[in-house]
């Protein structure tokens, strides 16, 4: 998997592409311990290249919203495919994340 | 028609790559969804890594044999290891309901698998274990 990150205005945005599986889930996990110790809480997840996700991704997922909850901090996900929105719904997660359409909907709903 | 690969990889969370990639060749000459390929991916995923992280407390190199068979529509994927008995279905389905705070992520993994297939099953046989999943394609 590879991980790209940018910033637009104080979000940081993070854009996963390939699979977040067992062996790419704690490269990602490490990006968001990256993003908190330098007090970068304010986080969108663009997920428009990502194939698909396993649980260890769930995980790391849950850890991250849990940790940023507790920071009073914000995390969005956005431009999940079909097999990716599957998993959430069979999970149970999509109630648990902001989750939208594309980049501008999150930005303009959770990060104004 | 019927087709059937046989494989094997080292515990090591690695190589499930080498898993995936056999399998998406073996249903790449299938004429399948891509759906059927993603889900098949996440088994794949979810079976070895709780097999690899749970199976082997000694530590030691050990060596995980897959078997896919394909026939009348259906794929059944076969995971045999020598390690410690474990039954996967013998771990309780989470709470999808609970909230944030609540929510455990344990026994996440087999429950994906549950809903991905249409059968799985365990047997503890001459010191193995064996998982068996199926689904129609």
């Amino acid at each position: 998997m590879e991980i790209k990150k940018n910033k637009e205005g104080n979000v940081q945005i993070i854009e996963l592409h390939g699979r977040l599986d067992s062996n790419s889930s704690k490269d990602l996990d490490a990006v968001f311990n990256e993003l908190y110790e330098r007090s970068e809480i304010e986080i969108l997840c663009d997920m428009k290249g990502l194939d698909y996700i396993s649980s260890a991704g769930l995980r790391v997922l849950l850890m991250a919203v849990k940790t940023i909850n507790k920071k009073k901090g914000k995390l969005a996900l956005c431009n999940m495919n079909e097999f990716v929105q599957e998993v959430f719904e069979i999970a149970g997660f999509t109630p648990l994340f902001f989750i939208f359409q594309d980049r501008q909907e999150a930005l303009d709903k959770v990060f104004k | 028609m019927k087709r059937n690969i046989k494989f094997s990889i080292k515990n090591h969370i690695d190589e499930i790559d080498i898993a995936t990639d056999t399998m998406e060749q073996f249903l790449s000459g299938l004429d399948t969804s891509l759906k059927h390929q993603v889900n098949f991916n996440i088994v794949l995923d979810e079976v070895l890594n709780n097999i690899i992280s749970y199976a082997f407390p000694d530590g030691e190199e050990h060596i995980i044999e897959i078997s896919v068979n394909h026939e009348n529509g259906h794929i059944e994927l076969i995971f045999a290891d020598d390690g410690t008995p474990f039954d996967p279905l013998g771990i309780e389905d989470p709470d999808t309901e609970q909230s944030i705070e609540d929510r455990k992520i344990g026994g996440l993994g087999v429950y994906l698998v549950k809903n991905l297939m249409d059968d799985i099953s365990y047997e503890r046989r001459d010191g193995k274990n064996y998982f068996i999943v199926k689904k129609k394609i």
